[in-house]
């Protein structure tokens, strides 16, 4: 777990930024529906399993209540294979993603977030549907942000997230599939915030 | 209107589905056997998903051992389900398929099934061991790829990479003798094309998602 290791030195070194800005870091998880799915004598499909998931967003105040956010979110896991009901996994996959957000209050404590970046995947190995590389495809998200004090500059977060996006990869394209497979992801993370 | 539009545009990506390709059908990969009074019985394999990645074993000396790489990411590749993976073993005795550059022995017995290619400046065979009943396969499966003439001839490389994917291809799960009767597929009998067709890709998939009549055993 050599990322989050490194969000945790980044967010204990990083300097002051100006007055109410933040910095958050969060571990957990995320959930995801299939990459890619086919019929070759019965249901086959791909997922990218739950990946430990690490997020790292700096924010700043925009206007009353509002905030912009920059955020890097990495999961690292593995690829769930579901061949006619016989599962199989494929290690090495890490997601990172990169995200502008905006958030607001909902009440005191509970904040929401909408936003929208990029995602990279980047298989351990080009093999299958990431045989010539992984894809880059743009994604939206959304979610709510619960806060509690902790002390005077550190807040306990926890936050779900909800996001979108579409997923072919060149392998797939080569091999002349069409359109895209809309995945939709839900991650839960807890950590910590800092203002500075 | 022109609130609902980007609504829509954006519901109907939220919604969109990999739409899958026309695929070319398939050439025969399943082998017949006579099986005394009851007629002939059909005999299909693939691996399991539980043994995945299938371990292979090719010297590191061996001038078979890149042409071995090459194949394996070209299967690999081909299946993009994960239905099949290969890793390189270095220890024989832990191996599923053992991969030797010498001439394969005679005398196969009753037992075996041997699946030969005859490329032009090499020789390729697989020696798949079943019991009794023709219900498993023993492992390991053996492989032998070896020059027709000399070994400094220039084409054998290419000749050894075409030979390794088409002893592979029987690893898979083809295992038909009769092969494709296609040159242009890399599974034809006197295979001269280096690389996977699309007929080789559709019949691999196929191949991999059969309910098989053989399975491995005797994995170490």
């Amino acid at each position: 777990m050599q990322f989050p290791a490194l969000l945790v030195i980044a967010l204990v070194i990083v300097t002051p930024l100006g007055a109410q800005t933040t910095a958050r870091l969060t571990l957990g998880g995320t959930m995801g529906t299939a990459l890619a799915s086919d019929e070759l004598g019965g249901p086959v499909s791909l997922g990218a399993g739950v990946p430990v998931t690490a997020a790292l967003s700096l924010a700043h105040p925009i206007g009353t209540g509002y905030r912009a956010l920059v955020e890097v979110r990495a999961g690292r896991g593995s690829l769930h294979a579901d061949n006619n009901g016989e599962s199989s996994s494929i290690p090495g996959l890490t997601t990172v993603g990169v995200m502008v957000l905006v958030d607001g209050p909902v009440t005191s404590r509970v904040r929401w977030e909408l936003g929208a970046g990029l995602l990279n995947y980047r298989p351990a190995e080009r093999s299958g549907v990431f045989g010539q590389g992984g894809p880059t495809p743009w994604i939206l998200g959304g979610g709510l942000s619960w806060t509690r004090p902790l002390s005077g500059t550190l807040d306990l977060v926890a936050n779900g997230r909800y996001d979108f996006h579409q997923f072919r990869s060149r392998q797939l394209d080569s091999r002349g599939y069409t359109q895209y497979q809309a995945v939709h992801r839900v991650g839960l993370g807890i950590g910590i915030e800092r203002s500075f | 209107m022109r609130r609902i539009i980007p609504v829509a545009v954006l519901l109907g990506a939220a919604c969109s589905d990999l739409i899958s390709p026309t695929r070319v059908p398939p050439y025969e990969y399943r082998q017949f056997v006579s099986s005394g009074a009851s007629g002939i019985d059909t005999l299909t394999f693939r691996w399991p998903r539980s043994f995945l990645p299938v371990r292979i074993w090719v010297a590191d000396n061996e001038p078979l051992r890149q042409p071995i790489l090459t194949a394996i990411s070209r299967w690999q590749g081909a299946l993009l389900f994960g239905e099949f993976r290969a890793e390189l073993v270095s220890d024989s005795s832990r191996a599923d398929v053992i991969v030797r550059n010498v001439p394969a022995p005679g005398g196969i017995g009753l037992s075996r099934i041997r699946l030969d290619a005859l490329a032009p400046e090499c020789i390729g065979a697989t020696d798949i061991r079943t019991d009794g009943t023709l219900t498993q396969v023993i492992l390991p499966m053996r492989v032998y790829i070896w020059p027709r003439f000399s070994p400094q001839n220039p084409n054998i490389t290419t000749c050894y990479e075409i030979t390794a994917t088409h002893e592979l291809g029987h690893v898979l799960g083809i295992i038909s003798p009769n092969h494709s009767p296609d040159p242009g597929d890399v599974m034809f009998s006197n295979p001269v094309f280096n690389g996977l067709s699309d007929r080789d890709i559709s019949t691999a998939e196929v191949v991999s998602h059969i309910t098989p009549t053989l399975t491995p055993t005797g994995r170490r």
